[in-house]
């Protein structure tokens, strides 16, 4: 089963995306904070990570440079999920190597879920 | 004429050479070879004739011998002597001299005497009695004569028997009994008949001679006895040689010592050279010589190298005046090719040779010609030039002289100039005395003006200094100073100049130029705003933990219809704490939006999940509706702070466009589609009209133009009972124009000029009781949107019964500002402060005029 990482601080997120991607058949994971995050990344690694942007201790910009500055994890898929709208800051996100951003209160879940596998079925892994 | 090196004596010593030469070869060699010929036959025929000559001798002196030894058989003779021997009888001597003179003697004419000797050799007896008693005992005629018959030749003059040189022939006298000797008889012959046969027959010889080669008259042919003295000569009595010439020559000296003949060429006893031939009578040591001199020899030799000279003489001059002659048609042409270039030379360019040998000397003629010919055309060309130029330089000389002719005149003009110069400067002492007191009058007007400015200038509260066209300082206010000429904390205020302000601080340009040089290249911009004459404008600048807004402008003065830069002028602005507030409010809507985001996100996304698991537990209608109605209201929320979010943004300046080149016909295929499938249409059609030429890519963000879209069709369906909406697209020039039609109920007028703005508050009753679904931000989000990619928005028509259009436009080439600012700013209409574009912001001072 695909592995999917979700890390995200806000509850109401996290039990929605998880009841959406456990539904859509997928393997999720949670962490509440970028550290916890990092943690899991490394005893876990996942197949896809959806990390939310604003959260405390370590935000999910800086835990994307980190994962992509270590050599074992910067071919990771990194998807952003955010409500923030700064775009400047979200494209430069996807030049610091996020595959995607979504602004959440955009899309209904089976689109963010459309998303997502068209991500990993071009990455090559199936569900 | 007989130049050494002319053709003439070549072809001279040529033809001499050539045909002179060998001829003359030929002929020596001939010539010797007949020599040696004839030496040879003459030697041959001499040789004959000598031994002819010999034969005769010979014969001759046999018969002599014939004749002593027939006397000394005489028996009278012997008995005779008997008796006189004997008895010495006187009268028989007297007897036999009788007989020897009678009978013997006469017998032959050439016997000039003979002698009777005893044993003892006295004379006994001879034809001349007076002889007789003579010794002649020592004669070897007496001592041979003894022996047997002997002949000699003797030596003498007028000795016996008065003859000279006679033949001497002895032989013994025998007793006719006992045949014992008795005596020798000795008979002396003249030479004379040897003579004769040397010479008597020498006529015919002569003759044969002469028959055959013309001339010879000195044939010699003579004996010579062994003591090498002629003696027999046919000549004698002419000769001048007598028998005492010794003949010591070749064949003498080879007959007596080596018993040889020869015949050739020798020395005779004259030492003169002749062609001889010698017999030799071996016992007698007598020498026969045929001898003919060379010269005369050689006469008809000579005779033929004389003519042989002579013609060979005689060809030769043939051959100079030939030579000469014909050097002449050589010469000839030469001469007239010669005397051609003299002419030419001389200058008659037209001058052509004419010659027709036929050879070489005509091609070159012909070459000849021809070169003049060209010769002729340049140098006709030269002279046409020559003219031209000559012809110009006469123009330019009468020019010059023009010229010089005003010069004098300007000259004068200049004289009386000064004069009057003169009489000005007096005049102007005068006025200028009147000018200064006003000058200084005006001094003190524009001084005191000087100070209002300066007081103003020095109350802004930005920065503001002056630069001239060299970008050196010559105004600045304290506020420029403080920001930028020295560093402190910069603990003030922005705006607010104290007195604690160093006013006397030094500031010039370099200052500036070093505190901004990490950041800004400030007398770059000046010279770039001073050359196009364009304001800049810095809307951030980042320096010593401030921000600066930097505003320049170049100050211009209208000269006529010429605009020239003077200086510039710059405003410094502080804007740190604006820029904080900007950032704050930033972050207070991303924040905000955030917040409102998050739930609204969940409220939506669960109802959309209970929908899609739980469809089966939703059966009840009004349940389902229910759930239905709350996501509704999530979506609609959503959306409200998306809107909130944009315009914040568009106000603050804040949004950024991901511009690219945009194939508008997709993009409104796919928006459309999209709206059919995700928006509700009622039951009205959203098409495209397909447009009738092809439509450029425009440079624009994707995502906004189909915010814009959905914004312009939502409003479209909202306000359309039925029919439907069309959106066209269209070329026009640089820009492509969507048309968004709807078939509604138009706009009342009263509304229109309120569309575009924010909430749109003084809405008509039609709208508000639509129930709207949206903020009445749509459009107004959408006219910043579009104006700030470039491009126009507007209604464009309305009509109750038609429907209303309206339309925008993007542009294809993407948009460059006129400021260098980084961020494309939209027009904020609130704000009474404008930025600059199209130079309308120039500090412009006005007419010189």
């Amino acid at each position: 089963m695909t592995k999917i990482l979700l890390v995200e601080d806000d509850d109401l997120m996290v039990r929605m995306y998880e009841r959406v991607f456990t539904h859509a058949g997928y393997l999720v994971d949670i962490a509440k904070d970028g550290q916890e995050g990092w943690g899991k990344i490394q005893n876990n690694p996942p197949d896809l990570i959806l990390l939310d942007v604003m959260m405390p201790n370590i935000n999910g910009l800086e835990l994307l440079a980190k994962i992509k500055a270590d050599q074992k994890f910067k071919d990771m898929l990194v998807v952003l999920l955010t409500n923030l709208g700064i775009q400047g800051e979200l494209d430069k996100a996807i030049k610091k190597g996020a595959v995607q951003y979504i602004i959440k209160s955009n899309h209904p879940p089976d689109e963010v879920l459309e998303m997502v596998r068209k991500i990993l079925v071009d990455r090559g892994i199936k569900q | 004429m007989f130049k050494l090196k002319s053709i003439r004596t070549k072809l001279l010593l040529v033809f001499l050479l050539g045909a002179v030469l060998p001829f003359g070869i030929f002929g020596v060699l001939n010539i010797q070879n007949s020599k040696a010929d004839l030496e040879k036959e003459i030697g041959n025929k001499l040789s004959i004739l000598a031994d002819a000559k010999e034969g005769q001798v010979f014969a001759y002196l046999d018969s002599l011998e014939g004749r002593t030894m027939d006397f000394s058989s005489d028996g009278f003779i012997r008995d005779s002597l008997k008796e006189i021997t004997g008895k010495n009888s006187q009268q028989a001597v007297r007897t036999l001299n009788e007989h020897l003179v009678k009978n013997k003697k006469v017998l032959d004419p050439t016997l000039a005497g003979i002698l009777i000797l005893d044993l003892k050799g006295k004379v006994v007896a001879s034809t001349d009695e007076r002889v007789i008693g003579d010794d002649e005992s020592a004669n070897d005629y007496f001592v041979d004569g003894q022996k047997g018959v002997f002949i000699t030749e003797v030596r003498e003059k007028g000795g016996h028997f008065g003859i000279d040189n006679p033949i001497v022939v002895a032989t013994p006298l025998t007793d006719m009994t006992t045949g014992g000797s008795l005596g020798v008889l000795v008979n002396f012959f003249d030479a004379g008949k040897i003579q004769n046969i040397l010479s008597g027959q020498f006529q015919l010889e002569k003759g044969a001679l002469i028959m055959e080669t013309g001339q010879v008259k000195t044939l010699e042919v003579y004996l010579v006895n062994r003591e090498k003295k002629m003696f027999i000569h046919p000549q004698r009595s002419e000769h001048k040689h007598t028998s005492e010439m010794l003949n010591d020559t070749a064949p003498v000296r080879l007959c007596l010592e080596n018993q040889k003949e020869m015949t050739g060429k020798y020395l005779n006893y004259n030492g003169e050279e002749v062609i001889g031939a010698s017999m030799c009578f071996v016992s007698r040591k007598w020498v026969l010589l045929a001898e003919i001199p060379i010269r005369e020899a050689f006469a008809p030799i000579v005779q033929m190298q004389t003519r042989f000279g002579v013609t060979i003489g005689g060809f030769g001059i043939l051959l100079i005046l030939i030579a000469f002659f014909s050097a002449n048609t050589l010469t000839g042409p030469i001469k007239k090719l010669h005397k051609a270039t003299e002419v030419i030379t001389a200058g008659n360019l037209g001058f052509r040779v004419e010659i027709k040998t036929g050879d070489e000397i005509e091609q070159l003629s012909h070459a000849f010609n021809e070169m003049a010919g060209k010769l002729q055309e340049s140098y006709a060309g030269l002279e046409g030039k020559v003219k031209e130029r000559t012809e110009e330089l006469a123009v330019k000389l009468a020019e010059l002289q023009k010229s010089n002719t005003s010069l004098g005149s300007t000259e004068k003009a200049m004289l009386n100039i000064l004069e009057d110069a003169r009489g000005l400067e007096e005049a102007l002492k005068v006025e200028k005395a009147g000018v200064e007191k006003k000058v200084e009058e005006r001094t003190y007007q524009l001084r005191e003006e000087q100070s209002k400015l300066k007081a103003s200038i020095d109350s802004l509260n930005v920065g503001f200094f002056l630069v001239d066209s060299a970008l050196e300082i010559m105004i600045i206010n304290p506020v420029a100073k403080r920001l930028l000429c020295y560093s402190d904390n910069h603990s003030h205020p922005v705006g607010v100049v104290t007195s604690q302000d160093n006013l006397n601080v030094q500031c010039q340009m370099q200052d500036i130029e070093k505190e901004l040089q990490e950041v800004f290249d400030l007398r770059a911009s000046l010279q770039k705003s001073i050359a196009e004459k364009k304001p800049i404008e810095i809307k951030e600048l980042e320096f010593k933990n401030r921000t600066m807004r930097i505003f320049m402008s170049p100050i211009v003065i209208i000269e006529n219809i010429e605009i020239k830069t003077i200086g510039a002028v710059v405003l410094v602005e502080d804007i740190t704490e604006a820029k904080i507030l900007e950032r704050s409010k930033d972050e207070f809507f991303s924040i905000a939006s955030h917040e409102l985001r998050t739930p609204l996100t969940a409220i939506r996304g669960n109802t959309a999940l209970i929908e899609q698991y739980y469809a089966k537990d939703l059966k009840e209608p009004e349940l389902k509706s229910m759930i239905s109605d709350i996501n509704e209201s999530a979506v609609r929320l959503i959306s409200i702070v998306n809107d909130f979010l944009d315009v914040s943004r568009l106000e603050m300046g804040k949004l950024e466009y991901k511009t690219a080149q945009i194939d508008l016909v997709a993009l409104t295929k796919n928006t459309i589609q999209e709206y059919m499938t995700t928006g509700s249409i009622k039951n009205l059609y959203v098409r495209m009209e397909e447009p009738k030429e092809p439509v450029p890519a425009v440079f624009a963000d994707a995502d906004r133009i189909k915010q814009v879209l959905i914004n312009l069709i939502g409003n479209a369906i909202k306000f359309t009972e039925k029919g439907g909406v069309t959106v066209k697209l269209e070329n026009i020039p640089d820009f492509v124009k969507i048309s968004v039609m709807d078939t509604g109920k138009g706009i009342p007028e009263e509304n229109q000029k309120l569309l575009f703005r924010r909430f749109q508050q003084a809405g008509s009753s039609l709208y508000t009781r639509d129930a709207t679904k949206g903020t009445g931000l749509g459009l107004y989000i959408s006219k910043m949107i579009i104006e700030g990619m470039g491009g126009k928005i507007g209604l464009e028509s309305s009509d109750p019964q038609k429907g209303s259009v309206f339309s925008f436009t993007l542009p294809i080439k993407p948009v460059s500002s006129p400021s260098t600012s980084q961020i494309l700013t939209p027009k904020i209409p609130q704000t009474k402060q404008s930025t600059p574009s199209n130079g309308q912001n120039l500090a412009v001072i006005g007419s010189v005029r």
